[in-house]
């Protein structure tokens, strides 16, 4: 996620409605990826995106701009998806990711490429339902937006040491998920 | 395993894997790679099953219609907004209120405690004046008096109603009600 400039994030602060849509357009695929890697379907994927911005818009007035607009936003997006991801597990989350896979199926293109694409989207989103939350929420950080370890530490407000031993459990747990036939349970 | 892996596994499901080890670490970790088979063969399979996957993982993109959602949110929140206003503003008015009555009953009740405190102590007088009125009056009475008593002295007319007694004092009827109530 790329910073935003601050006089947008500012006139958003005074309500201004264009800037917000602004920082929307620029922020809303990473939020809507986080919170879809996290929660794992697409309804709470949507729902966690709707309330992070809401949030934002709201919250953005007390902004003071002592530590970065990103970092408070994936903070935001994690800790809301983490929250919808627990939520859904104890409703039942079995029925709604195949759901997600029938719409998948419905969607997909019948190119090689399309296929292969939705062959590791789903992979991902297994290897993901591997992990708790704690751990989905490190990886999706570290993995796909990037960030170091510092930054996963001031995100999720934990020490750096807490990242870096969630980190090694998570593999640890999709290495042996691999080496116990995961992915041939993926294929099925 | 020798220790020397199994310290080396835990750096390569993290801090190597990472790029977050210093130039230091980072060589004694590839020196060993490149005499560990096991170790070498470990790192290949974290990278191939909790690494590579997720790098390959596409940005999905938020559907149109969370934006309608968010900005049907706004709305709410705006019109929230207003109706928040102006129930404050209504709370406001009330709690101003509340202090105006109280501001005004104990303005009553003190004006009613100086007047009860206030009336006794000067009906007593008999009459209401003032301080600097009294004095005014004691003034000219003792001028007047002085004066009498200059022109008893010296043989002439009395101004005022007036007796000489036998021992020469004159003594002066004063005839208001204020000089009565001071003499």
């Amino acid at each position: 996620m790329q910073a935003l400039p601050r006089e947008i994030l500012i006139a958003a602060s005074e309500g201004n409605r264009g800037a917000f849509e602004k920082i929307y357009r620029a922020t809303c695929d990473y939020v809507y990826t986080i919170a879809l890697r996290v929660t794992g379907n697409r309804a709470d994927a949507e729902e966690v995106t709707q309330d992070v911005f809401l949030k934002t818009f709201r919250e953005l007035k007390q902004f003071r701009f002592a530590s970065s607009f990103t970092t408070w936003l994936y903070r935001v997006t994690i800790n809301s998806a983490i929250n919808a991801s627990r939520k859904t597990k104890r409703r039942s989350s079995r029925q709604v990711e195949y759901n997600d896979g029938v719409a998948l199926k419905d969607e997909r293109n019948e190119t090689k490429e399309a296929i292969e694409k939705e062959h590791n989207e789903m992979r991902v989103r297994s290897m993901l339902e591997a992990l708790n939350p704690d751990q989905r929420a490190c990886i999706v950080l570290r993995e796909m937006e990037g960030l170091r370890y510092k930054e996963i530490a001031d995100v999720l407000k934990i020490p750096i040491n807490t990242v870096r031993s969630r980190l090694q459990r998570a593999r640890e747990a999709l290495l042996a998920r691999e080496q116990h036939g995961g992915d041939n349970a993926d294929e099925m | 395993m020798p220790m020397k892996c199994e310290e080396m596994r835990e750096l390569l499901t993290a801090d190597y894997i990472d790029g977050e080890l210093d130039e230091g670490a980072r060589g004694d970790v590839v020196k060993h790679l490149e005499t560990c088979t096991r170790c070498r063969q470990f790192e290949e399979a974290v990278r191939r099953a909790a690494v590579e996957p997720f790098r390959h993982a596409p940005l999905s993109s938020a559907p149109a219609s969370v934006w309608h959602q968010v900005a049907r949110g706004l709305d709410q929140e705006r019109g929230g907004g207003v109706r928040a206003a102006l129930r404050h503003g209504w709370e406001q008015f009330f709690t101003i209120r509340k202090v105006v009555y109280a501001a005004a009953s104990l303005a009553v009740v003190i004006l009613i405690a100086v007047i009860l405190v206030r009336v006794p102590s000067t009906a007593g007088r008999g009459a209401r004046l003032s301080s600097g009125d009294v004095e005014g009056v004691h003034d000219y009475m003792q001028e007047q008096f002085l004066a009498l008593e200059y022109r008893g002295n010296n043989g002439a007319g009395s101004p005022v109603d007036g007796d000489t007694d036998y021992d020469g004092i004159v003594s002066v009827n004063f005839s208001t009600i204020v000089e009565e109530y001071l003499i």
